[in-house]
């Protein structure tokens, strides 16, 4: 027995010592500047502290701008798309261009065969189908001008800005930020981190900011002789070799499906040194070059290599005439997770298909067998490989682009399985603007918290003196050492405490103090009942023990579910309710029954309760 | 120190139906009025109004927050803005100074005056700040300024120099650097500003409302002498329509949860009475909320959270004692059982509901003045109701419910 005694004591005092070491990171801020930290370094790297969340302490206000301009263009590009095919389809009527509008996103031009083609009825009757989104404004010769409703067009920005909080929303749940706030102003959306550290802030930047659009794209390989080795292009490639630009041309050998073994033409630029990417210098010298309307231009990052075929440490950047129509699409996207190559040791990202999606990929890669297809994240080609024979079952593999290291790729695998769980923004987001604001809750407020709080500690401590004398002291060490367990434990995962976060600290207090109440009173009937106290204290502990356990699992059990289900403020009072009731049951039952145990340990006749 | 000497014998079960009929009556007392009239739901729920104010010289929040509770804007956020504490974002509750039908009335006022103009879109912004008309033709801005003060809008005096956005500098902008969309420039005249929208003209006009009074109360304080309004716009709530169904499901999910749970560890019996109890006490502490209108909040949320954990721990303590007894005493009835249940735990409930309340108490006196005093009515409201449910509404529905089940079986 008294050995039994002595070894809970060690490992009570153990745990109550590692506590300490957790919290002492939090109360002890880390000194700015030259002075010295008092704390030793491994304290800090092994217990991260509590952060306080943004109505405690205020953080970072960014704010970004939904670009729903582009929204609004790709829901006429889907609409001109629709609007050729159903031509083509019902009315038979082929050869239909759209140009679109260069000035204003809301326009395009329907370009006939022949006014024939423009003016029959067929065609008529199916643009008249679309009348609630898309009009004709203006009808000359072979040509149709079209412009979208301004209903549709409210309504497509609208929408953008909705869905872009949504998934933004849903990206910070990803990454397990509880407290962070994301909120719209008319085409702005606010975003709110509590002031963590710089590193983080600028992960949360970069993964809230990137589109993720994923696209599968078929690579046009014999169109890219016409566009990049026809005649127009010729002439400017000469300008830049006169100039001694970065830009070149090169061709390839490759396989295209039916057509066999091909040469297909690429432009490429090396990084320059004085910062510009290969990307932004191919990019400008396409800038006015016109794409045909069906393709599109997208770049992937090289290693340059030298005479042999080596790589060298130079980067450079190509680029890659696709199909305009994306073959699938991330939408499609139900699962991805991180993984690496068994022979290159590599990250890659796996992905699953929905079931419509999978058959989707099943279809595309069975009619492009030998062909190449990029897999591209909004402008960026990732990887460009040659499908070698359908692939059924919906599963993908994404091997990151670009040259960085293990844990840099492995990193941005990690931020892109964020993004795609969490799915694409609608449009582009611009960072605006990014200042420092204080905590919602204001100092005051927050000053007198603290304050109702330590008084509010104080007459509970007292009151279990008072009420319980002798064993009043075990309640009160045992509410101490829970006091210790919440924060040791919050410091030591590095939690963010918010109001509803106190609200959960609160209750479990509350739980701890009716845990020991439970136990006391037991002891007190059982004292009633004629036991002996060592008795009493022995029945008093197993009886309450079911009650409290039932009572706090069943806490437990809502808790657990508010973390799965609930999101933002609800997911702080989870996390440290569930933390708060592990603390709480481990003292009021371990830690008073030390004390009690202690107080009984000889055939007492007194128990002073 | 005890409260009681020995195990009390109050007749809790007698009385069990006039309790339940009591409950049954307040429940529906305060679904009528959280249907009927509807929380009042504050600005994380709803948005509001975000007004940046630059004040000469340091001030602190709490004298912002006073001058705001003068104004009837209780319950608004107050936090620093930038590095110093000279610059503040205060954020008012939804308060619109325009209802739907006025709204409704000066459009077809406005629409009427601006003959042959089509108008394609009159918007006023939720705060009333703001007049939003889109016209295909270009027109005056002082005639249009003259029919909307004639419709019965009052136009804000001036409007504040705005601040030019700063730009954040970021390596990776300058890929994208394609034109902005139009690229046009807005243009202020007297209190309206005006650009060009795909093919027609937005014109905004400037009205005064909330934002007003806030910056004259604030420039009326000593402190508050030259205060700029560097901005002020509507602002979404922080709850969208997502996190909101996420709480719902959430609590749902938990209630379900927490059923299993007691069917399987007690009885099948027992498991309704707890959530009955739960679902009680949500309901009327929001009815509550409703009649004394409190801001439903984040934080009140997270009150509400707290009292249906409270009231689930104090419910099982009851339950455990009647699952104990009953393997005891088999001959006695269910409502016997229960009522000595309730007895032999009677001690423990006041016990801790008193410690609760302490500590509630203390919150509220030192609380008082600040945004806790919300979250701190929220439990003492929450604590009540939840020790009385678990005594008068879980305990006799689980005796109602093994009348109904023993029956039954007979």
């Amino acid at each position: 027995m008294e050995r039994k005694w002595i070894w809970r004591v060690v490992i009570t005092s153990f745990l109550i010592i590692l506590a300490l070491a957790a919290s002492v990171t939090t109360v002890v801020d880390k000194p700015s500047g030259k002075d010295k930290d008092p704390l030793p370094e491994f304290l800090r790297n092994w217990f991260p502290g509590i952060n306080l969340g943004l109505d405690l302490q205020g953080g970072l206000r960014l704010i970004y701008e939904v670009e729903v301009g582009a929204a609004v263009e790709d829901k006429r590009d889907h609409l001109a798309d629709a609007i050729v095919d159903n031509l083509a389809e019902k009315g038979e009527i082929t050869g239909v261009k759209v140009k679109r509008g260069r000035e204003n996103n809301f326009k395009f031009d329907l370009i006939f065969a022949s006014e024939a083609d423009r003016s029959s009825q067929d065609a008529k009757d199916i643009l008249k189908d679309f009348r609630r989104s898309v009009v004709v404004e203006m009808e000359e010769g072979a040509t149709s001008h079209m412009t979208l409703l301004e209903g549709l067009v409210d309504e497509t920005r609208q929408m953008a800005v909705k869905q872009a909080i949504e998934t933004i929303g849903n990206r910070i749940d990803e990454l397990g930020l509880v407290n962070t706030s994301v909120v719209p102003r008319g085409i702005d959306i606010i975003v709110e981190i509590p002031g963590i550290d710089e590193k983080q802030v600028a992960r949360i930047k970069r993964i809230i900011s990137q589109t993720a659009r994923l696209e599968f794209k078929i690579v046009d390989e014999i169109g890219s002789k016409e566009f990049f080795a026809g005649d127009k292009m010729a002439e400017k490639l000469k300008v830049e070799k006169e100039k001694g630009g970065p830009v070149k041309i090169k061709q390839e050998r490759v396989s295209a499906g039916d057509d066999g073994q091909v040469i297909s033409y690429y432009l490429e630029a090396k990084n320059d040194p004085k910062g510009k990417s290969g990307r932004q210098i191919l990019k400008a010298f396409l800038r006015g070059v016109e794409v045909p309307d069906n393709r599109s231009i997208a770049y992937e990052e090289e290693r340059v290599r030298d005479g042999a075929g080596n790589p060298t440490a130079d980067v450079s950047w190509r680029t890659y005439f696709l199909e305009r129509t994306a073959g699938i699409t991330g939408e499609y996207v139900d699962s991805a997770a991180v993984y690496n190559d068994d022979n290159t040791g590599q990250p890659y990202v796996s992905l699953s298909f929905s079931q419509a999606g999978g058959k989707m990929f099943g279809d595309l890669t069975e009619a492009n067998v030998k062909r190449r297809m990029a897999i591209q994240l909004d402008d960026k080609i990732q990887s460009a490989p040659t499908i070698q024979e359908k692939i059924p079952g919906g599963q993908a593999r994404i091997t990151l682009g670009g040259f960085e290291s293990y844990q840099k790729l492995y990193q941005d695998a990690q931020d892109l399985v964020v993004v795609l769980r969490a799915g694409a923004l609608p449009a582009p987001v611009k960072p605006v603007t990014e200042t420092t604001i204080g905590p919602a809750l204001g100092h005051d407020s927050i000053e007198m918290g603290t304050m109702a709080f330590m008084i509010a500690g104080i007459v509970i401590l007292l009151f279990m003196l008072m009420y319980y004398r002798g064993a009043g002291i075990a309640a009160d060490l045992a509410l101490i050492s829970n006091g210790i367990f919440i924060a040791g434990i919050l410091g030591g995962v590095g939690a963010t405490l918010t109001l509803p976060g106190i609200a959960g600290i609160i209750l479990t207090i509350g739980m701890a103090v009716d845990a020991n109440v439970i136990i006391y009173e037991r002891i007190r009937e059982e004292l009633r009942a004629g036991k002996s106290p060592r008795a009493a204290v022995d029945a008093g502990y197993k009886r309450a023990f079911w009650t409290i356990f039932d009572a706090q699992i069943t806490t437990f059990i809502a808790g657990v579910v508010m973390l799965q289900y609930g999101t933002g403020a609800i997911k702080g009072f989870a996390v440290t309710l569930l933390i708060g009731i592990v603390a709480s049951m481990f003292s009021a039952i371990f830690i008073s029954r030390i004390v009690l145990d202690f107080m009984t340990r000889r055939r007492t006749e007194n128990l002073s309760i | 120190m005890q409260f009681f000497k020995k195990t009390t014998e109050f007749d809790f079960m007698t009385r069990r139906k006039f309790f339940l009929a009591l409950s049954g009556i307040a429940v529906l007392l305060c679904l009528v009025a959280i249907f009927g009239v509807g929380p009042k739901f504050g600005i994380d729920f709803m948005g509001g109004t975000e007004i940046q104010v630059n004040f000469k010289e340091k001030v602190e929040s709490a004298q912002i927050r006073n001058t705001l509770t003068k104004l009837g804007f209780i319950g608004s956020d107050v936090q620093t803005f930038g590095a110093h504490e000279s610059e503040y974002l205060i954020r008012l509750q939804a308060i619109s100074a325009i209802s739907d039908e006025q709204a409704k009335e000066f459009e077809s006022k406005v629409s009427n005056a601006l003959k042959g103009n089509k108008i394609s879109r009159f918007e006023v912004s939720p705060g009333g700040d703001k007049l939003t008309v889109r016209i295909a033709k270009e027109i005056e801005i002082t005639t249009l300024e003259s029919v909307v003060k004639d419709a019965g809008f009052i136009l804000a005096e001036k409007i504040e120099e705005p601040v030019a956005a700063q730009k954040v500098e970021d390596g990776k902008l300058d890929e994208s650097a394609d034109e902005e969309e139009g690229g046009t420039a807005k243009y202020c005249e007297s209190v309206t500003c005006t650009w060009p929208h795909q093919d027609m003209r937005i014109y905004e006009v400037n009205l005064k409302g909330v934002t007003d009074r806030v910056m004259d109360g604030l420039r009326a304080e000593p402190f508050g002498a030259g205060a700029v309004k560097m901005r002020s716009e509507w602002v979404g709530p922080k709850v969208g329509d997502q996190l909101r169904v996420a709480g719902v499901s959430s609590l749902g999910f938990a209630l379900l949860f927490i059923m299993l749970y007691i069917a399987v560890r007690f009885d099948l019996r027992f498991a309704p009475g707890a959530v009955v109890a739960l679902i009680h006490d949500v309901i009327i502490t929001l009815g509550i909320f409703t009649v004394l209108r409190i801001d439903v909040t984040l934080a009140t949320v997270a009150a509400l959270l707290t009292v249906v954990g409270y009231s689930l721990n104090d419910t099982i303590v009851v339950f455990d004692r009647i699952r104990e007894n009953l393997g005891k005493v088999r001959e006695r009835k269910m409502e016997h059982v229960i009522n000595l249940s309730i007895n032999q735990t009677l001690s423990r409930t006041i016990l801790t509901s008193m410690t609760t309340l302490l500590v509630v108490t203390v919150l509220l006196t030192v609380g008082w003045n600040t945004t806790i005093r919300d979250f701190a009515v929220a439990l003492l409201i929450g604590v009540l109701i939840g020790t009385y449910s678990s005594i008068f509404v879980a305990s006799p529905v689980v005796a109602w419910l093994d009348t109904r089940f023993s029956k039954k079986k007979a």
